[in-house]
């Protein structure tokens, strides 16, 4: 028998109220996002506060599909894997909404990672518009399958800041988690 | 062509595209996987039925509920389009509209707008839709 109860009541403690872990489609987004919308409106989440969750949700999520280094199947061009994995959480932590999200990434893009995300960690709310609209305006990153500015998108939306860290997994791979505070 | 209707689905805006009167419009939302597969069509015959614009009246008018950082990309370079289209001499009215109380919505219509400067932009508060 597979026991769930600790698993949920870990959850429950961690106040996290929706976790997907698996592989993650457009189906799974869309899925995901339509219950997370409605848990908001349930819970009369400002206007402003459920868009910018919704958003770096689905900027979270995109990029799983995108980059996750978990994939199926593990053989293979990584472009051609059409299943990636990776472990969202949404919940609410000292009158804080937070949302979560994970996936492995290959150790070769953890230093470009970081210094992409300090930088925009450093900067104030200013700075990190003046980022986006530099980086709409210029070239996509190398490596980057989509805008190159996801993470400027949820620096914008994540009025109380964002964390994220890198657990070395093995020679090739770490776990990367996000977490942005709202 | 001379007209473009497509209509919207969970994660991509109505198109509306009516290039005879040269009224555009965009409305929806926006988040689609592949922006390319979604945009790049559309937006690649837009651009070069503008560029063969002289001496017109363009009106192009957006409504967005959301949309994620691939199509803010998309926007910018459609505001360029717009803005060059109005520097080559037409008249070019660009109207961007929001949910009054989306203050993330107006920010960008703010951001966007400022890549105009022959193109006029105006920010449309709408009532708030359900």
């Amino acid at each position: 028998m597979i026991q769930l109860q600790p698993l949920r009541n870990q959850m429950r403690d961690d106040g996290i109220a929706f976790c997907f872990t698996g592989f993650m489609t457009e189906d799974v987004l869309l899925g995901i996002g339509r219950a997370l919308r409605q848990k908001m409106e349930i819970d009369s989440v400002d206007r402003n506060t459920a868009k910018g969750l919704y958003s770096i949700f689905v900027e979270l999520v995109q990029n799983v599909i995108r980059y996750s280094a978990e994939a199926h199947p593990e053989e293979g061009d990584p472009d051609l894997f059409d299943l990636r994995y990776g472990v969202l959480a949404v919940g609410t932590k000292e009158d804080r909404h937070f949302i979560a999200c994970g996936n492995m990434v290959e150790n070769i893009h953890v230093e470009r990672l970081t210094e992409g995300l300090e930088h925009i960690q450093s900067l104030d709310r200013d700075g990190v518009k003046k980022l986006y609209k530099k980086t709409l305006k210029g070239d996509v990153p190398e490596g980057s399958k989509g805008a190159g500015v996801g993470f400027i998108e949820i620096a914008r939306r994540a009025g109380n800041g964002f964390e994220f860290n890198f657990e070395r997994a093995d020679d090739r791979r770490s776990f990367f988690t996000v977490t942005a505070y709202l | 062509m001379t007209m473009l209707h497509v209509k919207p689905t969970e994660t991509t805006p109505a198109l509306t595209f009516d290039y005879q009167a040269n009224r555009f419009s965009i409305e929806g939302e926006s988040y689609p996987e592949n922006v390319r597969d979604f945009y790049g069509d559309p937006i690649r015959e837009l651009k070069s039925h503008l560029d063969g614009l002289k001496d017109q009246d363009v009106e192009f008018s957006l409504s967005f509920r959301y949309f994620h950082s691939s199509t803010a990309r998309v926007l910018y370079g459609l505001f360029d389009a717009l803005e060059e289209c109005a520097a080559a001499g037409n008249t070019v009215n660009v109207i961007w509209q929001y949910e009054a109380e989306d203050e993330n919505m107006e920010e960008m219509g703010e951001d966007l707008g400022d890549c105009l400067d022959r193109a006029h932009f105006k920010l449309c508060p709408k009532a708030e839709a359900k």
